[in-house]
């Protein structure tokens, strides 16, 4: 008995507006990574379920004209699930309709509601940290690396880089507090459209 | 038009992403001219967004303070405490003593601390910061601490401090106002505090004052040479942060039991601990959350500080 290889995305989308075994396939494949995704730029629970079934609408009704000469079928992906959650896309016709019907901000339950909205918590803060920890000083950065990686304490990893324990707890205060400051400030991003999700 | 999914009834017992798969073969099915509802899945695999939750673990688990200590728990106000302090040093009879051997340019400020497995850490700045400094440590018997070593500190005056963002490694400050309004102000300068900060989003984290404050306390009386009315300047600023709690007994890391002033910043806390007499500093002591009297001891004596004329010869480490 011969073990069946997983079909790759480009396979899956030639054939999943006809299949419904490619679709699960490729949708069970991606449907976390474009839910993280989308939660990262939108700021209600109902935009990112809107998103996510707006962008899976999209690869049905799309898949066919994917053409792998033009990119990934992964950037195609994100491309789709961007342009919704910036209200770009520019669906017509019989998608936009499906889109009107199927909303998926209409199947949340408020426990669904509850984990979209902890994930949105999540994804903004981390790209916040992404920000934070990408602009902070190398000093405070090597700091942190030994505390993390070599799971040294504030003192060792302050003696480590030839500093007093005090100066690192300090420099571990100031990377605290640009983190928090990070995590609770403003956050550029783009953003879902809210009236894009809207009935037309 | 009605919409394809509006169903009065969830089921709840599956999450959004199975339901939304459920409407999308639907649609599949109508858009292909079958009727059917295809649906080939049968289970609510829950979705799981683990890397989200330890993207942001990454942050909780690196600020953690270290593991903590004994103390007990009061309510009380240090302000008191911290006040009368500063009453102390400025009348002590070393008083004179203290300001008559202030450090000079080409000397060093000698510091050693001790921590509860019995390592000693010798610091040895350069009083201005112009010259690199030392720090020298020899390991306790519990081998659970590094090896011996030495370390040489680079050198960081006041002013590169101000023009270049390095940390200071002065063990004197001169220049270092008395009087608490400047003193914070100046503390801000040198990078020693971030109160500067104040009106951001870290600065309105409830304890953030207390806790930068007392870090920058630390920083100055753990390695500094400083004056009374310096050292009574920080008392006053310590006073009037108004997050201190007092905790009457509490022994630093060699068992020298003394008045632990005590803070807490999200979810850890920390203290102070002061001889009760005297009021230097004795320790410093640590708690990942509240404290509580099993947790392992983390923290370290002040076993004193004094003024020498140079730094070992030789940066070689000691023998372990």
């Amino acid at each position: 008995m011969s073990i069946e290889e997983p079909l790759d995305d480009v396979e899956l989308l030639r054939t999943l507006a006809k299949s419904p075994r490619a679709f699960e396939t490729f949708y069970r494949r991606h449907v976390s990574d474009i839910t993280r995704y989308l939660a990262r730029r939108c700021r209600t629970p109902e935009d990112v379920a809107d998103g996510v079934s707006a962008t899976f609408l999209a690869v049905l009704t799309s898949a066919e004209r994917f053409d792998p000469e033009r990119g990934t079928a992964f950037a195609w992906l994100y491309t789709i699930a961007r342009n919704e959650a910036r209200g770009q896309s520019r669906s017509a016709g019989r998608r936009e309709a499906l889109r009107v019907r199927l909303r998926g901000s209409a199947l949340l339950s408020q426990e669904d509601t509850d984990r979209l909205a902890e994930l949105i918590d999540y994804e903004r803060a981390a790209a916040r940290l992404n920000v934070a920890l990408r602009t902070a000083p190398a000093t405070e950065l090597e700091l942190l690396d030994r505390v993390v990686s070599n799971d040294e304490s504030a003192t060792e990893a302050a003696r480590s880089l030839g500093i007093s324990p005090s100066a690192g707890r300090k420099r571990l205060e100031r990377l605290r507090g640009r983190v928090t400051d990070a995590i609770d400030g403003p956050l550029t991003l783009d953003h879902c459209n809210d009236s894009s999700m809207e009935e037309k | 038009m009605k919409q394809i999914n509006s169903i009065n009834v969830i089921d709840a017992s599956r999450p959004f992403e199975e339901r939304l798969l459920d409407e999308l073969l639907v649609v599949q099915a109508s858009m292909n001219g079958d009727g059917r509802a295809t649906s080939l899945h049968r289970r609510g695999r829950r979705i799981i967004f683990a890397a989200a939750v330890a993207a942001v673990a990454v942050g909780v688990v690196v600020f953690q303070t270290l593991p903590g200590s004994v103390g007990t728990p009061t309510s009380a106000s240090a302000a008191p405490f911290l006040r009368q302090a500063a009453q102390v040093v400025l009348t002590a009879p070393t008083f004179s003593e203290q300001n008559a051997v202030a450090p000079q340019a080409n000397q060093y400020v000698y510091s050693e601390t001790e921590d509860p497995s019995g390592t000693l850490t010798q610091i040895w700045l350069s009083a201005d910061g112009s010259l690199p400094g030392l720090q020298r440590w020899t390991s306790g018997i519990t081998g659970e601490v590094p090896a011996s070593g030495a370390i040489p500190y680079p050198a960081c005056t006041v002013a590169l401090a101000e023009s270049t963002g390095c940390f200071p490694q002065a063990g004197y400050f001169p220049n270092m106002p008395t009087n608490p309004n400047a003193l914070l102000s100046y503390l801000n300068q040198i990078g020693v505090v971030d109160s500067a900060t104040a009106g951001s989003p870290a600065a309105s984290t409830p304890g953030w004052s207390d806790n930068d404050l007392a870090n920058g306390v630390i920083y100055l009386m753990q390695t500094s040479y400083l004056l009374p009315a310096q050292q009574a300047a920080l008392f006053t600023l310590m006073s009037r942060t108004g997050g201190f709690t007092l905790v009457p007994n509490m022994a630093d890391a060699i068992g020298r039991v003394g008045v632990g002033v005590e803070w807490s910043f999200e979810g850890s806390a920390e203290a102070l601990i002061f001889n009760p007499t005297t009021y230097a500093l004795l320790g410093v002591r640590s708690w990942p959350g509240p404290p509580v009297l099993s947790a392992p001891y983390d923290g370290d004596a002040l076993l004193g500080i004094s003024v020498v004329n140079s730094i070992p010869p030789s940066q070689t480490p000691p023998a372990s």
